[in-house]
């Protein structure tokens, strides 16, 4: 009897500690449902009905959307699209973790300084940054000019307008975020792990590849969260160095509810990129877990 | 003939800061031995040489008359014991024990051997397929002396083994690396900071000091013969009285103790280090004083007695027999028993 009372104190002393960190979360998921679980909400909804005469939704119930996201056409573009953001995302990590590597070795504060240098861009405006690519690549651009003094080639070469500028543009508009994430990761193993690797036996390079490289796997696949997310959505980059040709999901969508207005198919097209990236969270988390042990899963 | 490992002026500094200073020691075959002393001795700087994850200034180390120094880390047959313990995360139990033996390029089945039958002397092989996230401090440290082991070193280095384990996990874990020392036959060398553990493990113990040893002796020697202030004050409690030796007699702080002969000469000064459990109360004694306070320690009682010199005197007594709080104690002890130091 006092045993049980003792127990439902307890219980009750436990929620009120619950409710009370609980209230801490209430600012973040108000912010999470109103902008963007009730928006996406609507978004979901307008999938499933007839586009208006002038956007728009009209209340008649419909799955046509999703049968006409089937058609290659659409297929096809989110194909590119997928390409070229793995392109960039993959880019992004062959010249992103030799840098954050190189970082991690320097005295801590010049590390610091090295770290401001990467996110500097982001002090300019992206449109800006993204208009400087097209005065560098066009046929009267510096790399032109320059390879042409130098003898390499007589005439000028199209760089601007295809996939390589769109991945180009997107890789250094997003280096950053593969940077920042693996930096963050290598700097948080011990360095005895790699002493111990060498005390084991392995060769530095083995103790790279065995302990440091899957150890900073979860700061790897954060960063290709981050370069690849954006990137696929973009559409202001493929807009300016893709010249309208090189059509990405992002532009897509934009049409659909900007120049087509047709709200319920960009409906359906953002939706299936939430799916998309939803899968690739939980991919994501899958891997954490498999690294880092079960308790900071 | 040379020793089992032998170091021969070993120095290494940071640039201004010196972390080894000209050492030499010689550790035998199959010894437990323990460097000892507070941080920033240079104690683990020695280990991570020996090791060969710090790399020295000058001088030589010497395993059976091989030369380590000129090995590189990963060939030295040398393994450590980290203090963090290191175990890969992202690698099970029984990998993290088979990492080392799969780095020598083993087959298979001599791997599978070894690594189930170092388990077994730890008592983990039912956790090996746990990550070490899953497992409790003592298991996780049990793990990091079964990988070291495994690859069967003729040098274990253990890095403060200890340190992280409650007080009683400990003494189990103490007994558990002497048994594991003697089966195993290797030598092994510890580095810790707590004179209690190296007194308990350790056949011998150099006590270091700012990247000197001070003092190579055995635990009991090294107790109770002191070489230096320094050795007498690290090692268990002592009182520490200094001093100036007069013709007959010990000066301290206006009041004469007795001594027993010694080599110092007269009129130098000097340190008398007495230890509590050598004195003794009675009716009459060298020196009184008023017992200020007593710290109850289960088998014995520490008092705290007030004679008027700059410290408070300690002394060991019985439980029946602590005297109550502010009654004056007459001390006395044996001269012969008393070390005198010079205090240089």
């Amino acid at each position: 009897m006092a045993q049980a009372l003792v127990k439902t104190e307890r219980d009750a002393n436990q929620r009120r500690a619950l409710i009370s960190r609980s209230i801490f979360l209430i600012p973040g998921l108000a912010y999470i449902t109103i902008f963007m679980l009730v928006p996406l909400g609507f978004i979901f909804f307008y999938t499933f009905l007839t586009r208006g005469t002038y956007g728009g939704v009209e209340y008649i119930f419909t799955l046509e959307n999703y049968t006409r996201a089937l058609d290659s056409l659409y297929v096809g573009i989110l194909m590119e699209s997928i390409m070229i953001a793995a392109a960039a995302t993959l880019l992004a990590f062959l010249i992103g973790f030799p840098t954050a590597y190189a970082i991690t070795k320097l005295p801590s504060n010049w590390q610091n300084v090295f770290l401001l240098l990467i996110v500097l861009p982001f002090w300019t405006n992206f449109l800006i940054r993204t208009y400087a690519w097209i005065v560098l690549l066009n046929t009267q651009g510096f790399l032109n000019k320059g390879l042409i003094n130098t003898g390499l080639i007589n005439q000028p070469l199209e760089f601007l307008y295809k996939p390589g500028a769109v991945i180009l543009g997107l890789l250094y508009a997003f280096l950053p975020l593969m940077i920042l994430p693996i930096y963050s990761a290598l700097v948080r193993i011990d360095p005895a792990m790699k002493e111990a690797a060498i005390n084991l036996g392995a060769s530095p390079s083995q103790a790279f590849r065995q302990i440091t490289l899957p150890l900073a796997l979860p700061g790897v696949l954060v960063g290709a969260i981050f370069v690849f997310v954006p990137s696929i959505g973009n559409f202001i980059v493929p807009e300016l160095l893709g010249g309208g040709k090189t059509v990405m999901v992002g532009n897509l969508i934009r049409d659909q509810f900007l120049k087509a207005r047709d709200w319920p198919f960009g409906s359906v097209l953002a939706i299936s990129m939430v799916v998309m990236l939803l899968i690739l969270f939980f991919l994501q988390a899958r891997v954490n877990k498999a690294v880092l042990g079960e308790k900071s899963g | 003939m040379s020793a089992f490992l032998s170091i021969e002026n070993l120095s290494k500094n940071y640039g201004q800061q010196i972390a080894i200073k000209n050492l030499s020691l010689e550790i035998a075959e199959n010894e437990f031995f323990a460097l000892l002393g507070p941080s920033g001795c240079g104690k683990t700087t020695l280990l991570r040489a020996l090791a060969g994850l710090e790399s020295v200034d000058a001088g030589e180390i010497r395993l059976q008359n091989q030369d380590l120094l000129s090995l590189p880390a990963n060939k030295r047959p040398v393994n450590l014991m980290f203090q963090s313990y290191a175990l890969f995360p992202h690698l099970t139990v029984y990998e993290n024990v088979a990492y080392g033996l799969r780095r020598e390029g083993l087959p298979k089945d001599e791997i599978a051997e070894r690594t189930s039958k170092v388990l077994r002397t730890v008592s983990l092989l039912d956790q090996k397929n746990r990550s070490p996230s899953q497992l409790s401090g003592g298991q996780k440290q049990r793990v990091a002396l079964a990988r070291a082991i495994v690859k069967r070193p003729k040098i274990l280095l253990l890095d403060e083994p200890l340190s992280a384990l409650d007080k009683k996990v400990r003494s189990e874990m103490q007994l558990e690396l002497k048994r594991l020392q003697h089966e195993a036959g290797i030598t092994f060398i510890l580095v810790t900071h707590d004179q209690e553990e190296a007194m308990s493990i350790a056949d011998r113990i150099a006590l270091m000091d700012q990247g000197e040893v001070i003092q190579v002796a055995t635990p009991v020697e090294m107790y109770r013969a002191p070489k230096t202030k320094f050795v007498a004050d690290f090692i268990g409690e002592n009182n520490l009285l200094t001093g100036q030796i007069t013709t007959s007699s010990f000066m301290v702080a206006g009041k004469s103790l007795p001594i027993a002969n010694t080599q110092l000469p007269s009129g130098s000064n000097a340190v008398l280090v007495l230890r509590p459990e050598q004195i003794t109360l009675g009716v009459s004694g060298f020196v009184a004083g008023k017992l200020i306070s007593s710290n109850f320690y289960g088998g014995s009682t520490l008092l705290f007695i007030d004679c008027g010199f700059d410290q408070l005197i300690k002394v060991t007594c019985v439980l029946d027999q602590v005297p109550v709080v502010g009654t004056t104690c007459h001390l006395s002890w044996n001269p012969a028993d008393a070390t005198l130091l010079s205090d240089g």
